[in-house]
């Protein structure tokens, strides 16, 4: 008696998973992210590979300031894209131009670029770094939408969960181009990238998560590699 | 009654209270975090001004402390002193031509001749804004400091309030760390802006612009 019964919630622990399975494998398909990747280059310009760039990111006095990860995503990814490219740390490059690239202190347009140059010392430090590009990034990545229930209950005989959860995740982005010596904005790269997460759970909630804020970098990364001229670009939806 | 049995029963309450007394202490003592700040702000990228200043800490900004009450939790304790003394001392280095720490204001103003000018910055307040606070997912941090200056003749050259804003996710670096990261960005924005908008202010400019003119300096 003790074994038919053993045998029966055992078959019912394995249709449960078997149906869980089947339901992730469905909802996995749907767990993508839609990527929007546009530029718009100055015509004429022409990048050269001598010169380091920076990436920098705007900061805000709010919540939706550009994420210190996604700049070290970037950073890192146009590193890997191209190794024609030569990055320069934001955090050394920031700190050897101290005051002058704080979140309060940087120059907000190209029109100050020269103001900021004459100051004394500014220029000379900008050429030791090597760099002549800054890339600012602007943007974040925030939870536009939410729903499903889901309810988890522990007892001596065991615990588990029921339910389904969803969200979907916004992640718009945007890199100016300035350089330095002409003082002027040669182009601009934008990220558009959307995802929704799925989180079915029967017994175990299993998370089926759209990574959105990389699929931005990503994007963003290798659009900014092709821009300045470091690789070849594959764009399109993921 | 045995004396003995007396001494015995006193001598094991004694340390079952101190026992007490010390879990006691430990709990209270586990209610308050401390949180020391550091910082490495760089070396400013500037000219000096072509003066000769005196440097006067008052111990309310090297011994500066904030307690921060957070309601049902821990609260917290944040120790500035050293980092206020470690930041004034690279910015002013970089700002003027010549530095001296003096001990006391008096000390200065005796000595007419050392100086240019006497410079006392202190710090106003602090206020740290916990994530639960603000229903933010950060720590913030706010610093106001205020820097007085005085000519050699102790008159007033400006008496200047200047602020700095910081702030840290605490998921990234774990709640004390985020506070200190968020403090230290405050400091370090005001330290920015004490470099950048204090020869800027009209009092300091005029005084900078008497004093070149009086060294044989163009004016600016």
């Amino acid at each position: 008696m003790v074994y038919l019964l053993t045998n029966r919630c055992a078959q019912a622990v394995l249709a449960t998973a078997r149906l869980t399975l089947a339901l992730s494998l469905t909802l996995s398909l749907g767990a993508c992210v839609n990527s929007t990747i546009e530029q718009v280059k100055q015509p004429g310009v022409a990048f050269d590979n001598a010169d380091s760039i920076v990436i920098l990111a705007r900061r805000h006095q709010n919540a939706s300031e550009t994420e210190a990860s996604f700049t070290e995503c970037v950073e890192a990814r146009l590193s890997e894209e191209s190794t024609l490219l030569k990055v320069h740390p934001q955090k050394a490059f920031i700190d050897a131009m101290f005051p002058w690239f704080e979140p309060g202190t940087a120059p907000v347009t190209t029109d100050a670029i020269p103001e900021l140059l004459a100051n004394p010392g500014v220029r000379s430090q900008i050429d030791q770094t090597g760099v002549r590009y800054v890339v600012w990034l602007d943007g974040s990545t925030q939870r536009i939408d939410s729903g499903g229930t889901m309810s988890c209950a522990v007892s001596p005989a065991g615990g588990g969960c029921l339910g389904f959860g969803w969200w979907e995740d916004a992640a718009d982005y945007e890199a100016t181009i300035w350089d330095l010596r002409t003082a002027s904005t040669t182009g601009m790269v934008s990220a558009d990238v959307s995802g929704t997460s799925y989180m079915p759970a029967l017994i175990v909630p299993i998370p089926l998560i759209a990574r959105t804020q990389a699929a931005a970098c990503k994007g963003l990364a290798k659009q900014l590699s092709q821009f300045l001229g470091g690789a070849p670009v594959d764009l399109g939806s993921e | 009654m045995n004396p003995g049995s007396n001494t015995l029963s006193t001598q094991i309450r004694r340390p079952v209270r101190l026992g007490a007394l010390v879990i006691g202490l430990a709990i209270l003592a586990g209610c308050t975090t401390t949180v020391p700040i550091e910082t490495n702000i760089p070396t400013p990228l500037i000219a000096p001004m072509p003066v000769r200043v005196a440097v006067f800490y008052d111990p309310s900004l090297t011994d500066f402390e904030h307690t921060e009450d957070v309601v049902g939790g821990s609260d917290w304790v944040v120790q500035l002193g050293n980092a206020n003394m470690t930041m004034f001392n690279k910015l002013f280095a970089s700002m003027f031509a010549t530095v001296v720490k003096v001990d006391s204001l008096e000390q200065a103003f005796a000595d007419t001749e050392g100086y240019d000018a006497i410079i006392t910055p202190s710090i106003v307040e602090l206020q740290i804004a916990p994530p639960s606070r603000l229903e933010s997912d950060f720590f913030e941090a706010w610093v106001k400091y205020r820097i007085d200056a005085f000519d050699n003749d102790q008159k007033p050259i400006v008496k200047w309030i200047v602020t700095g804003y910081g702030k840290a996710e605490p998921e990234m670096l774990g709640s004390s760390d985020a506070l200190s990261a968020a403090t230290v960005t405050a400091m370090r924005d005001a330290a920015a802006n004490i470099v950048i908008k204090f020869k800027k202010q009209p009092r300091v400019r005029e005084w900078i612009d008497a004093q070149e003119r009086m060294n044989g300096l163009p004016a600016h």
